[in-house]
């Protein structure tokens, strides 16, 4: 089916391809959510031969021109007509209340329009808003007749209209929810500006909020990553691993390769040391994988890797582990799962570190994480990507919980890392809880961070409760 | 007909808008209308030749000067001038008063396109 571009790539990628054409369709919002930069992108988007026409009823040309340029949108190519009063309205008195607003306005205002329409034949018409034409209305029922009847004249002519509404709770806009072919909601919740389509006639769409700004350049549309509905199947599952014997005989060889692993324990363990390791790893075999700090600094981050002697640094410099600082109060979340993706698809990425969850969790601004996280590392997973989540615990030492988000369940494996009091000494365990596609090694083993890396010492013997933080000698217990 | 094309219509109002529409309305049917804000301007008007062959009052624009109001309205019919008044919904009482000093009408606003232009072609023909 022929689709047509709304000139914002990301709102196409929602709509699977773009609009259908010579179908009209309704953009709703509030005031500034965006409803007349969506439309200048929309009429901006024409092809060769295509022709653009904005009927505005609210802002002057002059003052869209000067709106758009500072969105840096060229709108030399659209043709405005303007049905917003001037200044002169205003200062020579010309409100009238002698007639009601219809007997006096339509008649010209639909023969303006119909020479407009007559004399550019556009092919893209976008109407800002269609809400000003309730007012000309002398009921609901001529305002829903006239509506349909000039979405059907603006069709008929072979144009494809976008309009807007202003909808508030005295003046509803369901009709023309009812009317248009498709309706798209600009919307806001506590993670920031959002994108919903609620209907497209004869396709399908993605559903639900996709985060979106309106800045430098126009808008910007991030579509909500959807986990595949199948895995990539991988016949020869590959193993990563740390280059560390004893982690990766931990492991049975190490991770498999598009599973999804939790790193788990609390500050200051070794996570991030131990995800790097996975990363140096994969790049030594020629993969390449990308590090996302929500928390960390990337100067401390390399500094800390040299101090272990970790080889982390050329392969960052010749750009197979890319490492880049997210600041979550920067980005929104389907930005940031944007941005992964893009890493995937043009940089061949093939594991992803998300550290951390919690930074994850400031980026969604209040949304469930555990959803969102959800479709993040499901949809990296599908795309045949191998993920690794690291995850703070706050509770140092007593009831072992893998995670405080509830997140255990999407993890195929789990490796978790635990402090220990023995005499007096704070002493470092790791295990691995669960691991989905092999066997593991279920003894704790005590470790320590240093030079090299992480050093594996014996599996822990004769103690009981270790997992609580206050093991005691197996015959105490 | 053609002397119902050239008759002139006194639009005695003094909102600018009202006036406009008005105006517009009226030349639709080829009767030109012209604004008159006061008595003194009535005056005029009623002097020169040739003589309207209507009168729309919006005693609105008056307020509650009824002294005003009964002075347009004696001009009027000293000259034989039919009337129609115009009346916001708050002061239709005061209209209605209107009907004793002369008015052919009395018409709440906003009116209805149509029934005005009836009227019109009823009085000014």
């Amino acid at each position: 089916m022929e689709r047509l571009s709304t000139g914002v790539e990301g709102l196409d990628e929602i709509l699977n391809g773009g609009l259908i054409p010579q179908r009209s369709y309704l953009i709703r919002g509030g005031p500034g959510r965006g409803k007349t930069t969506l439309g200048l992108h929309f009429l901006t988007a024409i092809n060769e031969g295509e022709s653009a026409l904005f009927i505005g009823f609210q802002e002057p040309e002059a003052q869209l021109h000067s709106n758009a340029a500072a969105l840096g949108i060229d709108v030399s190519a659209i043709t405005f007509l303007s049905l917003a009063p001037d200044a002169q309205f205003f200062t020579e008195q010309q409100s009238y209340d002698v007639f009601a607003a219809a007997d006096v306005e339509q008649q010209p205002l639909v023969e303006t329009i119909i020479q407009a329409v007559e004399c550019h034949n556009p092919t893209r018409v976008f109407v800002d808003s269609l809400s000003q034409l309730r007012f000309l209305a002398t009921d609901i029922f001529q305002y829903r007749k006239q509506v349909l009847s000039f979405l059907r004249y603006l069709t008929q002519q072979g144009t494809t209209v976008l309009f807007s509404s202003e909808s508030s709770q005295e003046l509803p806009d369901d009709d023309l929810q009812f009317i248009a072919d498709g309706v798209i909601n600009l919307e806001t919740d506590v993670s920031g500006a959002t994108i919903r389509v609620s209907k497209m006639r004869g396709s399908s769409f993605r559903f639900g909020m996709h985060h979106m700004r309106v800045a430098d350049g126009g808008m910007e549309v991030f579509p909500r990553m959807i986990p595949a509905s199948n895995r990539r199947i991988e016949f020869e599952l590959q193993r990563w691993g740390t280059g560390i014997q004893k982690i990766d005989d931990i492991l049975h060889g190490g991770l498999a390769s598009t599973t999804i692993s939790l790193i788990t324990g609390p500050s200051g363990m070794g996570k991030s040391t131990l995800a790097s390791l996975f990363a140096i790893e994969a790049a030594r075999q020629g993969k390449r994988s990308a590090i996302f700090l929500f928390e960390e600094e990337m100067a401390f981050f390399l500094r800390r890797a040299k101090e272990l002697r970790l080889p982390l640094e050329e392969p960052f410099t010749n750009g197979e582990i890319l490492i880049e600082q997210v600041e979550p109060m920067r980005y929104l979340a389907d930005e940031f799962t944007m941005r992964v993706r893009q890493q995937i698809e043009e940089a061949g990425v093939k594991m992803v570190v998300l550290d951390s969850v919690t930074g994850f969790e400031v980026a969604l601004g209040g949304e469930a994480v555990r959803e969102r996280l959800h479709a993040f590392a499901k949809g990296l997973s599908r795309l045949g990507v191998t993920v690794l989540l690291i995850n703070e615990i706050e509770a140092m030492t007593g009831e072992f919980r893998i995670s405080e988000k509830n997140i255990s369940y999407l993890s195929d494996n789990v490796i978790f890392l635990r402090y220990m009091e023995i005499d007096g000494m704070l002493k470092k365990a790791i295990g691995v809880l669960k691991k989905r596609l092999s066997g593991f090694d279920n003894r704790l083993h005590t470790f320590e961070v240093g030079p090299g890396g992480f050093k594996i010492g014996q599996p822990i013997h004769g103690l009981h409760g270790v997992l609580g933080g206050a093991p005691v000698p197996q015959d105490e217990s | 007909m053609m002397a119902a094309a050239t008759a002139k219509i006194l639009l005695i109002m003094k909102q600018p808008g009202n006036i406009r529409v008005m105006q517009q309305v009226l030349s639709g049917l080829g009767y030109p209308g012209q604004g008159i804000p006061n008595v003194t301007e009535l005056q005029t008007a009623l002097a020169k030749a040739p003589h309207p062959r209507l009168g729309i009052v919006d005693i609105t624009d008056f307020g509650s000067n009824n002294r005003q109001i009964h002075a347009i309205y004696t001009c009027l019919q000293e000259h034989s001038i039919p009337f129609i008044v115009l009346s916001a919904p708050q002061v239709f009482n005061l209209g209605n008063r209107s009907l004793t000093y002369g008015a052919t009408n009395i018409l709440q606003k906003p009116i209805a396109k149509s029934a005005l232009l009836q009227l019109i072609h009823g009085l000014a023909a």
